[in-house]
């Protein structure tokens, strides 16, 4: 028997708004237990939501950029059930109206995966098992974290093509500039459904959903020991169970959560506490007018409008901040490839070093191009074209200053090169005479000395040329 | 001066005035509402929890604000009692159960900070049902109310507390909530007025929420011009609660002039009780209502309201299912009442806090909002009540173009007497018949007191205009207490 | 016989929506409570009417609501939010639980 894998992703991304999805309490993390927190948030008696606007705006603009139709209100739901990290035993959600329906998303492999929908709701708070044996503690601080969760159709069909899905979906929302997507840092969560299907057939199996997937390999590892579990069982025989399953990477398997008894009645019904809000189509317009470019068409237009390579072009836009740094650093003047490959080269060889993302650069674009600038001109050779880079990339450093302060210019004066030439022929007469007796070698050590004597700063043509004028 | 603010016959606005005036002071009012507290509280149990420090110290801020001609409003210096499902701030709120026995809210609600604002004097959080799911105040954990007019009677509910506080002269005025009836059904009983704004005039933010699409909060006062007052007072918007529309409301001068003016407004009378069982004098003094009304240049016409069976089920429906989701939240983690028994796991600690917690009227409503909620009855009840609310808006709408006021009881019978709620809680469903509607439509509608109904007991009307027509209500209260709209 | 087997029914049922309302039910009471939850929905089951359209968009226009700006405001007194609970360690509410959460529950987030 041949089983087809059917998989749907159910994607939760965090959005980087400044305030919760229904309180004014900032959304920012890294705090103490429960400073983030007001009585909306907490749950307390008497507290109401308000929706945030950003959050709304931010949801329409993901529909629009996944080809979505957008709902005419924005309408909640609440989905009742009884668990601590939940103030209110219910989730504030959007069951029976999501904002958006019915789009898709292009893979790289040039396939298209539908979109079933996407809505708004939001995030529960954090529990911790460990800090105090035998109990657990809650923190509400992420309480109320707006989040936007994704619902592709059941139209994946291997462990590549859900990694491919999430990181399309990742690149459309950071270059949207709505989340940053993190899967390590739980911006971005996926909950993966996966079932067999008999080839031939199209009768879909029995599908578990499984939950705890915290990177793209674990997306991957669990999408294949699932697929291997469930053809096991049906190679021997044996029924799938409808189940959640929790992922374990450390352990490579995953185990089942709730008892197969014990299916939720959600009881949903229509948020009371929040009217359904019109969204006009002069909304929709105004947002659909300032969207930002996306990944995919960033890339083309480096490749149209820049001749970049498209290996390059992928390279320079796998980070928003990245690609907005080279487009500025042409802005202010470089030619794009020269700009690319500065980017590609030394910023992203200091930032491996420094550990640095491409977030936490702060060098300014224009100081980058001059510097592009100086060794077009010849007036900084290679060397010290790279020196003057670490000073740009670790204090902002403005180029010329910087060479004139400390004397980089290239030496290309050819006088003074002469000059230098006769003292390093002078000072090393066993090469000269290696030199002149057919060695080429000690051509490439006098070179070297003479550029110590020029403290780096010759142009090397130049110096080649006093050089040899005087060998 | 002092005496009649001991015979509770003063209202608030008076008061207010003579404070203004300086003709009294504003310990003046405040010592004669505690010595009645005094007097009368060990056998009335109208109040869960007294704010005498708080209070006179509110008084003496107050007081100096209007020395120094800066008085906030009218109302400035008032003592006004408040029904202990509105959140205040330090104040132990606890809905009336055992459950939120010792919670004190860290904010106040936005109505009470509305009052502070106006120089109302906070007195007390009044007695009230459990979680407000009663008409009698009888399932309160703190015991039940007497009513003041006649102690073999409830004040009704659930705001029963807030209105025996004034008919007793414990308090100026008060604030309650209605949800199916729980500030004007108490009002009748203590023969006071009582106010269920239009939906979303009055901000629900530190309401403990009980039907969150039919809560309003509302005032309980001894004359119409208090009510108006108040309305207009906490009627202003608040971006803080999302169904709060924010529509401009009538002001307190606007309001006043209106009063009697029914000359030529079209009053639909409701005579027929859906089970017959209204007292006799209650529809004379419908009766005597209409005659009065119509001497004043009203139309009166007799209808039928359109499927009274059919609102009551489809407000239950919808109050027991909200309320089961609202109710949800109290399970012990973070405030309320946590048993103490030993627990295996987390889920046992929640049902035995429940267990512990709650009364067993608010056990059966929970239970049965579920239901209604349930996945195999969603669409049968729920669903289907939100329907039947729809069908109900157009029908109303359809009656509200052709008549400007419904007038009806506002009970079918007498107030519960004392235990006969415990006895039979079911039969009390009853009791919501003629106010439930506005509720489940969003109508504001005011209970004014009119006649008699025992020796004891007076008899009350209620008066329903469609959504924002707050006015009209007041035209016609103005007229049945005495004033002639010139 | 049927009587019986009807009463059992309703029973199970009550304990069930027991069960998701978080409520326990003594045994004794059991009986006594489904004849009050019966009597309860006998008020409710008068619900009738022709099925109506979507009822939202069909009745008069429907209250708008409104959303919020994205400008924070910090809620000044957290720690009284804190204090309201009955057992706060390390700024954070203290719940019993068994910490081999697969079987008792899950959670719902990844």
């Amino acid at each position: 028997m041949n089983y087809d894998v059917v998989i749907g992703l159910e994607v939760h991304i965090e959005l980087s708004c400044n305030t919760k999805i229904f309180c004014r309490c900032p959304a920012r993390f890294g705090e103490r237990p429960n400073v983030r927190i007001c009585p909306v948030c907490a749950g307390l008696p008497g507290s109401l939501p308000v929706l945030n606007e950003s959050v709304l705006d931010a949801a329409i603009l993901l529909g629009l950029a996944l080809g979505c139709e957008i709902a005419p209100f924005a309408k909640f739901d609440r989905k009742n059930y009884v668990y601590p990290d939940n103030p209110q035993n219910y989730q504030i959600t959007q069951f029976y109206e999501p904002i958006a329906r019915k789009g898709s998303l292009l893979l790289p492999s040039g396939k298209r995966v539908g979109i079933h929908e996407l809505h708004m709701e939001d995030d529960a708070g954090k529990l911790d098992h460990e800090a105090l044996p035998g109990r657990s503690l809650v923190d509400y601080n992420r309480s109320g974290i707006p989040l936007i969760e994704i619902v592709s159709e059941p139209e994946l069909s291997s462990a590549k093509e859900a990694a491919a899905y999430l990181e399309q979906l990742r690149d459309i929302a950071v270059y949207l500039g709505i989340s940053d997507c993190k899967m390590q840092e739980g911006s971005m969560r996926a909950d993966v459904n996966l079932s067999l299907k008999e080839q031939g057939r199209d009768v879909l199996g029995v599908r578990t959903e499984m939950k705890n997937l915290n990177s793209y390999r674990s997306v991957i590892h669990a999408i294949e020991a699932e697929t291997e579990r469930q053809a096991a069982l049906l190679q021997a025989g044996k029924k799938v169970e409808q189940q959640t399953r929790k992922w374990d990477e450390k352990a490579g398997r995953s185990y089942p959560m709730r008892s197969k008894e014990e299916t939720r009645d959600y009881r949903y019904f229509p948020e009371p506490d929040l009217l359904p809000i019109p969204i006009e189509k002069e909304r929709i317009e105004r947002i659909r007018q300032k969207m930002p470019a996306l990944r995919t068409e960033k890339v083309e237009r480096y490749i149209s409008e820049y001749h970049l390579s498209e290996k390059d072009s992928l390279i320079i836009t796998q980070e928003k901040p990245m690609a907005e740094l080279f487009e500025k650093t042409i802005e202010c003047g470089a030619a794009p490839q020269k700009a690319a490959n500065w980017l590609m080269g030394e910023t992203m060889r200091l930032m491996r070093e420094t550990g640095k993302g491409a977030e936490d650069l702060t060098f300014s674009p224009a100081h980058l191009a001059s510097l592009i600038r100086l060794t077009e001109e010849g007036r900084v050779n290679s060397t010290v074209a790279k020196e003057v880079f670490e000073q740009i990339f670790f204090r902002d450093a403005d180029p010329e200053e910087y060479i004139r302060e400390h004397g980089l210019e290239t030496i290309s004066d050819g006088g003074m090169l002469e000059e230098l030439a006769k003292t390093v022929i002078a000072g090393n007469p066993k090469s000269v005479a290696d030199y002149r007796g057919g060695k080429k070698q000690a051509f490439g050590y006098l070179m070297g000395q003479l550029m110590k004597e020029a403290k780096g700063k010759a142009d090397p043509g130049a110096a080649g040329e006093a050089l040899r004028k005087y060998l | 001066m002092v005496d009649l603010i001991g015979d509770g016959s003063l209202s608030a606005t008076r008061l207010g005035e003579a404070i203004g005036r300086g003709e009294l002071k504003v310990t003046d009012a405040l010592e004669a509402c505690f010595a009645k507290i005094e007097e009368k509280e060990k056998d009335l149990g109208c109040f869960i929890t007294l704010n005498k420090e708080g209070a006179f110290l509110q008084a003496e801020k107050v007081q100096h604000m209007i020395d120094a001609g800066r008085a906030p409003s009218p109302l400035a210096g008032v003592p006004v009692a408040v029904k202990d499902n509105i959140c205040t701030k330090g104040i132990r709120t606890t809905c009336g159960s055992k459950m939120l026995a010792d919670y004190i809210p860290p904010y106040d609600a936005f109505v009470v900070e509305q009052l502070k604002n106006a120089g109302c004097i906070l007195i007390g959080k009044t007695n009230m049902d459990e979680f407000a799911m009663g008409s009698a105040t009888e399932t309160s954990f703190f015991g039940s109310c007497k009513n003041p007019l006649d102690p073999e009677y409830t004040p009704g509910g659930s705001s029963g507390g807030s209105a025996a506080a004034v008919a007793a002269g414990e308090a100026f005025a008060a604030i309650g909530s209605d949800t199916g009836g729980s500030v004007r059904q108490p009002a009748a009983c203590c023969g006071l007025y009582g106010l269920k704004p239009t939906y979303g005039s009055v901000s629900r933010r530190g309401l403990i929420a009980y039907a969150s699409s039919m809560d309003q909060i509302g005032p309980i006062t001894r004359d119409p011009e208090d009510c108006a007052a108040l309305f207009s007072l906490l009627s202003m918007r608040d971006p803080e609660d999302a169904t709060c529309h924010g529509q401009m409301r009538p002001s307190y001068k606007q309001l006043l002039s209106v009063m009697g003016r029914v000359k030529g407004m079209r009053i639909a009378i409701l005579r027929d009780p859906s089970d017959g069982k209204a007292a006799k004098n209650a529809l004379e003094n419908l009766s005597k209502a209409r005659q009065l009304l119509s001497d004043l240049g009203a139309e009166t016409e007799e209808i039928k309201l359109p499927e009274p069976e059919n609102a009551v089920s489809a407000y239950y429906t919808i109050a027991l299912a909200q309320a089961a989701s609202n109710l949800a939240r109290y399970d012990g983690v973070a405030y309320g009442h946590r048993t103490k028994e030993p627990c295996s796991g987390l889920k046992e600690m929640i049902r035995k806090s429940r267990t512990e917690g709650f009364g067993e009227e608010v056990k059966r409503r929970i239970m049965l909002g579920n239901f209604v909620l349930s996945a195999e009855h969603y669409d049968a009840y729920y669903r289907k009540a939100l329907q039947v609310r729809e069908g109900l808006v157009k029908r109303y709408e359809q009656l509200f173009s052709r008549y400007d006021v419904i007038l009806s009881l506002t009970m079918p019978a007498l107030p519960p007497k004392l235990s006969e709620s415990l006895r039979d809680p079911v039969s009390l469903y009853r009791d919501d018949s003629y106010t439930c509607i506005a509720n489940l439509l969003g109508l504001c509608s005011m209970a004014v007191p009119f006649g008699s109904l025992t020796e004891k007991l007076p008899g009350s009307l209620l008066l329903t205009a469609n959504r924002f027509a707050e006015e009209k209500l007041f035209a016609a209260a103005g007229a049945l207490a005495g004033h002639t709209g010139e | 016989m049927t009587k019986e087997y009807e009463k059992e029914q309703e029973r199970a049922v009550v304990e069930q929506i027991a069960a998701l309302s978080d409520l326990e039910v003594e045994n004794e009471k059991l009986e006594s409570l489904t004849k009050e939850m019966g009597r309860m929905l006998e008020v409710l089951q008068k619900l009738s009417g022709p099925e109506e359209a979507e009822a939202a968009e069909s009745g008069p226009e429907p209250a708008k609501g409104a959303a919020a700006p994205d400008i924070p405001v910090e809620w000044e007194e957290r720690s009284d939010v804190l204090s309201a609970g009955p057992e706060v360690f390390d700024d954070r509410f203290v719940v019993p639980v068994s910490l081999f959460l697969t079987n008792d529950m899950e959670k719902e987030d990844g």
